[in-house]
């Protein structure tokens, strides 16, 4: 399926995403703006939950985010953000930051991508 | 044009309530979206609503919380609601139906998923509508006779105790299953829908007939069968039709062929009469009308066995005696004696006989 969001696929596997969107481009590329805005904001909610030791609004977050990533189609983001809402039941701090520092590292690419319509920042 | 269903999302994640919005209002659906649990409740108390699609983990109130204080509510009208969850174990399946939910949608959903599930929830949901305007259908038809409020109510839990009976019975094993039971439970209610076709000065007289007013009450049945018949072959895949029909036209049949209206014998009468022939005597029986004084249990129990095997099909009668406790249970649990003992007239009180309990 030919669309405008083909630069998306590294993360983004852009057919589900179409067929989740009922094949409306336009409704697809909203749902990826909001995608950026909201996991961006919880990305910055889970770092200051984790510098505070709240674990129950990492897990809380972390939850939310999978559901929201794995809606949108980005599968790999969303499998990341699984294992942070699992380390953070297991109350694992340690693991909680790795999780967290890899899911930022991965969301941070997905970011740049999105920010530049599929030319990455050098 | 047909009215749109209302559907309410309850989900705190706006990515997956736009997807669950914008797929449901592509196949139909006018949607209403809330961002937490207690908003939901809100709006669900407002009665806008068929169906709820919520998510389970959110802030305040949960998804199965939300379920519970839904069902809890007993609203006017069912609420088909569907959990929206990332949890798909067997432990959360089971917490969310024992909370009410209908169904479950696992993240991530399909459009396709969603659709197929929503028409599901329709089903039933029209299934529902069919059965309150079976009911009201024969309420209607109640309101214009002398019988006691609750008859209805009445005459369809006692031919569910008799189905229910003989469904554990080996020889009724093929022809009683549960749907049956749930069938006669819907249908036994439409017994009398004929007499919408009787006159008032017959249907409303507040004594005895004579011949010729029996006569023409007699044919009640008739017009009831044959009402119920052609609708039931416009639509022969509608088992409820047919049944509704028979009960229409043979609960005044009796075992020894001396009934009406056309006087069959024994199991040439369908087992859906015979049943309910024994429910709506035993209630007339044990009902205050304004012919007849109420009888009690013993004397309709004592009445009944006098027509065993003439009046009633014996494995029907030997039925209410495995179940009488229920009867009598119902009996109470019913009772709707709404008609003062003043309005009875002294000669009628003193007609105990099984045909003076029955127009």
């Amino acid at each position: 399926m030919g669309t405008d969001l083909e630069y998306l696929e590294e993360f983004i596997d852009v057919d589900d995403l179409m067929k989740r969107c009922m094949g409306n481009i336009d409704f697809a590329t909203h749902i990826v703006d909001v995608l950026s805005e909201r996991c961006e904001a919880d990305m910055r909610e889970m770092e200051q939950a984790l510098s505070e030791d709240n674990v129950r609004q990492v897990a809380t977050v972390s939850h939310r985010l999978k559901g929201a990533l794995s809606s949108a189609a980005a599968h790999g983001l969303s499998h990341r953000a699984d294992e942070l809402c699992n380390s953070a039941n297991r109350n694992s701090p340690a693991e909680m930051s790795s999780c967290l520092e890899g899911l930022r590292i991965e969301w941070n690419q997905l970011a740049s991508l999105i920010s530049n319509q599929g030319t990455p920042e050098s | 044009m047909t009215a749109r269903l209302k559907v309410l999302v309850v989900e705190d994640d706006q990515i997956s309530a736009e997807l669950l919005t914008n797929s449901l209002i592509h196949f139909g659906y006018d949607v209403d979206v809330a961002r937490d649990g207690c908003e939901g409740f809100d709006l669900v108390r407002t009665g806008r609503y068929t169906m709820v699609i919520s998510d389970w983990d959110m802030p305040g109130i949960q998804g199965d919380e939300l379920c519970r204080k839904i069902r809890d509510r007993q609203c006017s009208s069912y609420v088909y609601f569907v959990l929206l969850t990332s949890h798909g174990d067997m432990d959360h399946v089971v917490a969310g139906l024992q909370a009410g939910a209908d169904d479950f949608l696992v993240k991530p959903f399909s459009p396709e998923e969603i659709q197929v599930r929503l028409r599901t929830g329709e089903r039933l949901l029209s299934l529902q509508s069919r059965d309150f305007m079976l009911f009201a259908l024969a309420k209607l038809t109640e309101a214009r006779d002398n019988e006691t409020g609750l008859h209805l109510e009445r005459m369809r839990e006692y031919s569910r105790i008799l189905a229910d009976e003989l469904s554990g019975w080996k020889d009724y094993k093929n022809d009683i299953d549960g749907d049956f039971v749930q069938l006669i439970y819907l249908t036994s209610p439409l017994h009398d829908i004929g007499k919408v076709g009787i006159p008032d000065r017959v249907l409303l007289k507040p004594g005895r007939l004579n011949r010729e007013e029996f006569e023409i009450m007699k044919e009640h049945a008739r017009l009831g069968g044959e009402t119920l018949a052609t609708v039931a072959e416009a639509h022969p895949t509608e088992k409820y039709l047919a049944m509704a029909r028979d009960i229409a036209l043979t609960h005044h049949e009796r075992f020894d062929g001396s009934g009406y209206p056309h006087g069959r014998i024994g199991k040439e009468i369908p087992l859906s009469g015979r049943i309910t022939a024994l429910a709506d005597v035993y209630d007339a029986l044990t009902s205050q009308r304004v012919y007849k004084p109420k009888y009690s249990h013993e004397k309709a129990r004592r009445l009944i066995l006098e027509g065993d095997g003439t009046h009633f099909d014996p494995d029907m009668v030997q039925a209410f005696l495995n179940r009488e406790d229920e009867f009598i249970h119902i009996a109470k649990l019913l009772d709707s004696a709404t008609i003062p003992a003043s309005q009875i007239s002294p000669i009628e009180q003193n007609l105990g006989s099984l045909a003076d309990a029955l127009h």
